[in-house]
């Protein structure tokens, strides 16, 4: 009887949850699918007429900042993973302590602030020193850059484990010299911290609007601020049509993050089997 | 394995924690091919020892010497220790093959030679039939082994084990810890640093036995001479069993300094009639230990713990609360300082 009740009460909770999520996240993203490919859409549940006319038309602009969000999502994901490793493995040897602390908690500070300011102070701080920086792409990186690089630290901080200082502690009793380590051992045992940071930094890039708003120099306009525009403008149909396409390669470079032969590769990379191993499987 | 023996020499040495001193001044040598187990609870420093020899703890001051060379200042991949970790710390990405063969690859060695390195390796271990299986796969018992194999195939200088025991079930425990002797008979060359807090491991496996209290060192010596003839009553107590008793039950004894007692092991001790005793109470407490049985005593007017008797298979048992006599040869009495 009462398992009965408890488990009604499990049925409507998840059934909520569900509802939930689909009023907040599934019929959103199905609308712009939908209205990506409605000729017209007004005054009816459902768009009448489908047709390929948004995707035709979209420019060259439209498909420069594409390829701009997906380079800038690539190097921001890349670079925020290698200084996330690399901050995670140098504070984990201070001990966190003294200066250890401090530099713990401002990795985190970006956090704290919106991005349009941090967007600002980037922009302000350094807008003709050094020369060409501002003016060029890399302005958009450096400011994706300190917004991802909280999460990415955290995912590597949070895969340093006790165990893995153990595992160090004896490949280096073995002979293994820190770089060997690094590479046989940590990379390894860290793989998939390395592929959600990976995941979690292009996620936040390729979305990223407040500081690459902020900062964007003529010609690095990225999708989101493309698409922004135009919603702006009331052309929300061509809007969906640039939405979808960013949808689309944001899903497929996400799912070859998270699929196995990445984990394969980043085996291969750093772990790969000795020729000793080689050997005995022969 | 035949490399020249080499011995440790530990000199001076003080390692200090932020305001605690865990080691304090601690000198040691360790011969050649010797097996030396460091006994002690824990926090007295035994850890940080065995640490401090490969090379992950800084000390405050004082030197180690291995085989005559200076290694203080010598990062861990460059001393040549073989160290068994007290959860086997296989690498779980690895083949057994692989983590047997990490140590090899690190020296460069040629794939050939590895491979029957490896092979002789896990060989000694008995573990040569599971070279293709992660380590995952193998019990508690079986990884011990290969770990082991993986810190003997670089021929180490000197093989440190950090609670190698302790993680295993105790029929497994007196399995491990007679192999353990055979490999040390095996390798004779080998100087062995056994890290335990188990006193069966040290008198069972140990050349000589190192018992730290607070970070100094308690007493160094046989197996037998800690518990034949303790220095002092933490020794004696912590080191098998033993019975605390006032010095002026022995006349021999008598009249020593009031700050000593003399210990007597539960063994040592026998049942009397009563009136024919040395000491008369109460029997408080009857435990079944299979080839004794362990008799707890409360004595009559005699200011100490209840005494311990050791009574082999076949003796009367006296009930529970029945009034016994107990005696013991004076010449087994030990003077301990309290």
């Amino acid at each position: 009887m009462l398992a009965d009740r408890t488990r009604h009460w499990r049925l409507l909770a998840a059934a909520i949850a569900t509802l939930a999520c689909a009023w907040l996240f599934i019929l959103p993203v199905a609308t712009v699918l939908l209205s990506s490919f409605a000729k017209r859409w007004g005054g009816t549940v459902l768009p009448t007429t489908l047709t390929l006319r948004w995707f035709e038309r979209l420019g060259a602009d439209d498909w420069s900042a594409l390829a701009t969000s997906l380079e800038v999502a690539a190097a921001v994901a890349v670079l925020g993973t290698v200084l996330g490793l690399w901050l995670a493995l140098t504070l984990e040897e201070r001990g966190r302590e003294r200066g250890g602390a401090l530099l713990d908690l401002l990795v985190m500070v970006p956090n704290g602030i919106p991005s349009v300011v941090l967007g600002l102070g980037i922009l302000i701080a350094y807008h003709d020193v050094p020369p060409g920086f501002s003016d060029s792409g890399l302005i958009v990186l450096a400011a994706q850059l300190a917004l991802v690089l909280p999460f990415c630290y955290r995912s590597a901080a949070s895969a340093l484990r006790r165990e893995l200082v153990v595992l160090r502690e004896a490949a280096s009793s073995l002979g293994a010299p820190p770089a060997m380590v690094l590479r046989r051992i940590v990379l390894p045992q860290m793989a998939p911290a390395i592929r959600s940071s990976l995941a979690i930094a292009f996620a936040i890039s390729i979305g990223e609007l407040g500081a690459t708003m902020t900062v964007y120099p003529p010609g690095f306009a990225t999708a989101p601020v493309l698409i922004l525009g135009e919603v702006e403008r009331g052309y929300y149909l061509p809007a969906s049509a640039l939405s979808v396409l960013l949808l689309g390669c944001a899903l497929l470079v996400l799912i070859g993050i998270a699929l196995p032969w990445g984990r394969a590769l980043a085996w291969s990379r750093t772990g790969r089997p000795s020729p000793a191993a080689k050997l005995a499987s022969q | 394995m035949a490399q020249p023996a080499a011995g440790v020499e530990i000199e001076g040495l003080t390692v200090r924690f932020g305001p605690k001193t865990v080691l304090s001044d601690l000198d040691l040598t360790i011969a050649p091919g010797e097996f030396l187990t460091v006994l002690g609870r824990s926090g007295c420093g035994k850890t940080t020892l065995l640490r401090f020899v490969a090379g992950f703890t800084q000390a405050a001051s004082g030197r180690l010497r291995i085989g005559g060379k200076d290694l203080t200042a010598a990062p861990p991949h460059k001393r040549n220790l073989g160290l068994l970790f007290q959860n086997y710390a296989l690498f779980p990405h690895m083949s057994v093959f692989d983590n047997v063969a990490f140590g090899l690859t690190a020296r460069g060695v040629a794939a050939a030679q590895i491979r029957m390195r490896v092979e002789a390796a896990l060989r000694l271990v008995q573990m040569e039939a599971s070279l293709r299986l992660p380590p995952a796969s193998l019990s508690g018992g079986m990884q011990q082994r290969v770990a082991l194999a993986r810190a003997l195939v670089i021929e180490p200088d000197v093989l440190l084990l950090d609670e190698p025991l302790s993680a295993l079930d105790a029929n497994l425990r007196a399995s491990v810890r007679t192999e353990l002797k055979a490999l040390h008979e095996r390798l004779p060359h080998l100087s062995i640093i056994c890290v335990t807090h188990d006193q069966e491991d040290a008198m069972v496996l140990s050349d000589r036995t190192l018992l730290m209290r607070e970070g100094r060192i308690a007493q160094l010596g046989t197996p037998q001479e800690l518990y034949d003839s303790p220095r002092d009553r933490f020794v004696a107590g912590y080191f098998g069993a033993a019975n605390f008793l006032p010095t002026s039950l022995v006349p021999r004894i008598n009249g020593h300094a009031a700050d000593h007692m003399i210990c007597l092991r539960p063994e040592q001790m026998r049942l009397a009639p009563l009136g024919g005793g040395v000491i008369e109470g109460t029997v408080s407490n009857i435990e079944w230990r299979g080839a004794s049985i362990a008799l707890s005593v409360v004595p009559d007017g005699v200011p100490a713990d209840p005494i311990l008797i050791a009574l082999p298979r076949g003796e009367t048992v006296p009930e529970r609360g029945a009034r016994t006599g107990i005696i013991f040869r004076h010449e087994d009495a030990v003077l301990v300082g309290v």
